[in-house]
């Protein structure tokens, strides 16, 4: 039933980066709604169905990980967040930003990325 | 409603909002790029469920630009009736390579692109700009 889908918002500047991890997600049953920057991941955290966030901390236009993550929580405190960053500089701040959830370092495992969400959603 | 970086979201004074359902992820990151190249703001999916949930959940969007055939529950031509039944003022543009624009009710879409599609801005900025649907 739709009531036990995990939506996932996923924000990366990075089309193709994007569109891969979006299809393996979406492979393990979850709904992807997929968004460039921080404008469209607003316009997209409107909807009351947005579970998981998963957002690259630097993104190429409007926004950052961090803000994403700040508007997410502000919009609805139960909305999970994982940033993803291979800039480590950037990592070690969302670490130090610990309310933010934790990170993962690309290149990531995208099996280990989709456990996680399994156990921020209690699976 | 302000927006991330503190923007009015109010109609008039944004940008495009564009729900894209596609399944042929090649094309879904073609066709968007080319509208984000407008301007134009764009929730990419890839099945008329994913889609559907989020016009259940109350994001409103300015145009739904879906094909028709894709995996899942349902299809674009249901996605096309959950925008016209809960966002009646939202333009809708279907294109499919295996279903003719006559099968569909007339209703159902103001523009209907047969696959490959060509000059997709040109008659997206048309369709945006008129009042009057354009079949």
């Amino acid at each position: 039933m739709s009531e036990a889908i995990t939506h996932v918002l996923l924000v990366s500047g990075d089309g193709l980066e994007r569109t891969t991890l979006g299809e393996y997600l979406r492979g393990c049953g979850f709904h992807v709604i997929e968004a460039i920057d921080g404008d469209e991941a607003a316009i997209a955290l409107e909807t009351k169905s947005i579970d998981i966030v998963v957002t690259d901390v630097q993104l190429r236009h409007h926004g950052s990980g961090h803000s994403i993550s700040a508007f997410a929580k502000k919009q609805d405190p139960s909305i999970e967040v994982i940033l993803v960053s291979n800039v480590e500089q950037a990592v070690k701040t969302a670490v130090d930003l610990c309310e933010e959830g934790p990170a993962e370092v690309l290149p990531y495992h995208p099996e280990k990325l989709m456990r996680r969400i399994q156990e921020l959603r209690g699976r | 409603m302000d927006n991330l970086l503190g923007k009015s979201s109010d109609a008039g004074d944004r940008a495009v909002r564009v729900l894209l359902a596609e399944d042929e992820f090649l094309i879904r990151l073609d066709v968007a790029e080319t509208l984000r190249d407008l301007g134009w703001h764009v929730f990419e999916v890839s099945t008329a469920d994913e889609g559907i949930a989020i016009i259940d959940g109350g994001t409103q969007i300015d145009l739904l630009l879906s094909d028709i055939n894709m995996p899942g529950e349902r299809d674009g031509s249901d996605l096309a009736r959950a925008v016209r039944s809960k966002l009646p003022g939202a333009k809708i543009v279907l294109m499919s390579g295996l279903v003719r624009a006559r099968a569909l009710p007339d209703q159902l879409f103001d523009l209907f692109m047969p696959k490959p599609v060509l000059d997709l801005q040109t008659a997206l900025l048309t369709l945006m700009a008129s009042q009057v649907p354009t079949r």
